[in-house]
């Protein structure tokens, strides 16, 4: 008897599989009991209660870094986010909602430190049936979720520090969930931001879009502003760091456009020489072997 | 005044309309006494108690008692069946689901409720004799079981089902408003 | 009388929440993907994998029962049909067929077409030996334990290796009445 005819297609490998619509569900509990035996596994594998937050952390970041990957080849066209906003509303809102089935609840700037973020959920689903025993201490399944956050923010150029944490809710029994992104100190640098675009999307085009958006009110009417030897001054907020690069971007490549019409990977590296008084080199390598 | 009275509980968790009574059912015991939950392994994974007022054996001989109660009742119940022909030799244990099986008894003092999950799951009320028929609840104390301690990702199967939470069950709110009764600290409340 | 087990596993499927499989397939990835650097040797990670299938199994199983209305199978035909067109619609979202039964109906095959883990995976050629599915095997075989039914499951064929379809060997090896637990001590 012949079964599995039809339906069960054999391809030679996964790429000439097609990819998925992403629309196939499975069983909450089939998740749930997946993830259960996830902590379960990872309990016996280590001595203490940050360690075992480290491994589902670690399990979460593989996930995040996929789904970034798949997001940007399915849903926007190879592109991805290239601003810090811009990524963690993708977070917020697209990531959550392909993986939860749901909009986070809310996406938060942090009140005290300007370089952290927020997301917060009402009942995150990996907490969803957790109870969490006393001498388990502040334990938070929640790490699974931190890490698949900071593998897409990790994976698209924004290195951060995520760590999830039960906040009290007035009225309520239970506590949300709220995920802390502290991004990394680099982020910060052009260099990052640079690579980012580099990487991501097509030069040309986006050389243009650039010089129209360095140019545009937008930018005009930040506070930012260039000393004469090119040193950018004003370093608070995120915009203006971004400001700071387009300048930057603009003085280097402004006489040389022609030149570098075309530009690839491997001459961009000679723009960055060329602004190397900024001191930016050293980090070069390092970046592009992380791409 | 009766906890289990009528047609208030079912399987799913009743409209909290009457739960303004809540203090004043609080302390007074109603008609439930005692409830258990083993595994097929006989280890009491829950017990609860609210109105014992005599007690003679240790926990573990009382679990234990209790445990072989329903064992031999279960095979002796279906040596006794007079509709099924295959009823195996009695002190044989069956296997779950065969033959008959009974669901409560009563004595003068108090009524046993009993259910068996096919997974060998035994969820036991002790109660007050008046009350009706608790079948209803027993299932949705399995349904609980199922949904806040199976899928606790930090819930060793096999293990008793711990009793103090930093934190709680998402159930506990659910519960409290549904049973308004001494099952409120079911799930550990305090 | 105790209800008569749903056929198929469609209506229970469409009442119970649900998630996006790709959520779980990647799950699933990354705790092969941590297995295989815990463990190194991919006869490890086998063993391993078989375990937390098994682990989930003697859980899952109570989460069928409650929400399945399944009370009890007659023999293990039916035991096998119930898993094959219940159970994985339940859990998983798709169905497998039952074929080749024996003549004394003790063993069985789970052909699967559609597997929701394996989504995006290729084996690796360090990976060869892996049976990257067997937490599937290992959920079968927990979940019958607890309803007093020891098997033995195995790979017959796994797409992952290039066969044409996912088909799990089920065999009965006996029934285990339920024991009373307590030695005669006291």
């Amino acid at each position: 008897m012949i079964v599995g005819a039809g339906k069960g297609k054999q391809y030679s490998n996964v790429l000439e599989k097609p990819l998925s619509k992403g629309k196939q569900e499975v069983s909450l509990s089939a998740f749930a009991l997946l993830f259960s035996e996830l902590v379960q596994y990872n309990q016996t594998q280590v001595d203490n209660i940050a360690e075992l937050e480290r491994r589902l952390e670690d399990a979460g970041y593989a996930v995040g870094a996929r789904v970034l990957e798949l997001l940007c080849h399915r849903d926007k066209g190879n592109r991805r986010e290239t601003r810090l906003l811009g990524i963690l509303s993708f977070v917020h809102s697209t990531v959550w909602k392909v993986l939860f089935g749901k909009v986070a609840d809310s996406l938060e700037k942090g009140t005290e430190h300007e370089d952290e973020y927020m997301i917060s959920e009402k009942e995150l689903l990996v907490n969803r049936f957790i109870s969490v025993p006393k001498d388990m201490g502040t334990f938070n399944c929640g790490a699974f979720a931190a890490g698949i956050v900071k593998g897409v923010l990790d994976g698209a150029g924004f290195p951060a520090v995520v760590t999830a944490h039960f906040v009290p809710v007035e009225g309520q029994l239970r506590p949300r969930t709220t995920i802390l992104i502290k991004f990394a100190e680099e982020v910060k640098s052009f260099v990052i931001f640079f690579l980012n675009v580099l990487c991501n999307l097509n030069w040309v085009v986006f050389s243009h879009q650039l010089l129209q958006a360095a140019v545009s009110n937008e930018y005009r009417s930040s506070k930012c502003f260039l000393s004469s030897n090119g040193y950018f001054e004003e370093k608070r907020g995120w915009d203006n760091v971004r400001l700071s690069f387009f300048i930057i971007f603009l003085k280097t490549s402004w006489h040389e456009e022609r030149r570098y019409s075309k530009i690839g990977t491997f001459s961009l590296l000679s723009i960055l020489t060329v602004s190397s008084t900024y001191q930016l080199l050293h980090m070069l390598p390092i970046n592009f072997c992380t791409r | 005044m009766q906890f289990f009275g009528g047609s208030d509980i079912s399987p799913s968790p009743p409209n909290p309309s009457g739960s303004g009574n809540n203090s004043k059912n609080n302390n007074s015991g109603g008609g439930g006494n005692m409830m258990y939950v083993f595994n097929r392994n006989g280890v009491c994974l829950l017990y609860r108690e609210w109105n014992r007022p005599l007690r003679t054996l240790s926990s573990q001989q009382d679990h234990k008692l209790m445990f072989g109660l329903l064992f031999s009742l279960k095979s002796f119940t279906a040596k006794m069946d007079p509709t099924n022909v295959d009823k195996g030799n009695l002190g044989v244990p069956q296997l779950p689901g065969q033959g008959c099986s009974f669901h409560s008894f009563k004595t003068n003092t108090y009524k046993l409720t009993f259910m068996e999950s096919p997974s060998g799951i035994k969820i036991i009320l002790v109660t007050n004799p008046r009350i009706a028929d608790l079948r209803d609840s027993l299932k949705y104390i399995y349904n609980l079981y199922v949904e806040y301690v199976v899928k606790n990702p930090l819930y060793s199967p096999g293990t008793p089902i711990r009793d103090s939470f930093r934190l709680k069950p998402r159930g506990v709110e659910e519960l409290r408003c549904a049973w308004r009764l001494p099952f409120r600290d079911l799930l550990g409340e305090q | 009388m105790a209800p008569l087990a749903p056929r198929s596993g469609d209506a229970v499927f469409a009442n119970v929440e649900r998630v996006n499989a790709e959520l779980f397939t990647l799950t699933y990835g990354a705790i092969v993907r941590q297995l295989l650097t815990d463990l190194e040797e991919v006869d490890e990670v086998n063993k391993q994998l078989d375990l937390m299938g098994y682990n989930i199994g003697i859980r899952l199983v109570d989460e069928f029962l409650a929400k399945s209305n399944v009370s009890r199978c007659v023999n293990f035909k039916e035991t096998a049909e119930v898993i094959a067109k219940v159970g994985f619609k339940m859990f998983l979202g798709v169905t497998a067929s039952v074929t080749n039964w024996d003549v004394d109906g003790t063993s069985c095959s789970l052909i699967l077409e559609d597997n929701p883990l394996v989504d995006f995976v290729e084996l690796p050629d360090t990976c060869q030996g892996l049976y990257y599915c067997n937490i599937l095997s290992g959920v079968i075989r927990g979940a019958l334990e607890m309803v007093s039914m020891k098997t033995e499951v195995t790979w017959l064929r796994d797409m992952l290796r290039g066969d044409d379809a996912y088909e799990l060997r089920l065999k009965l090896l006996k029934q285990v009445p339920e024991e009373y637990p307590y030695k005669d001590d006291e």
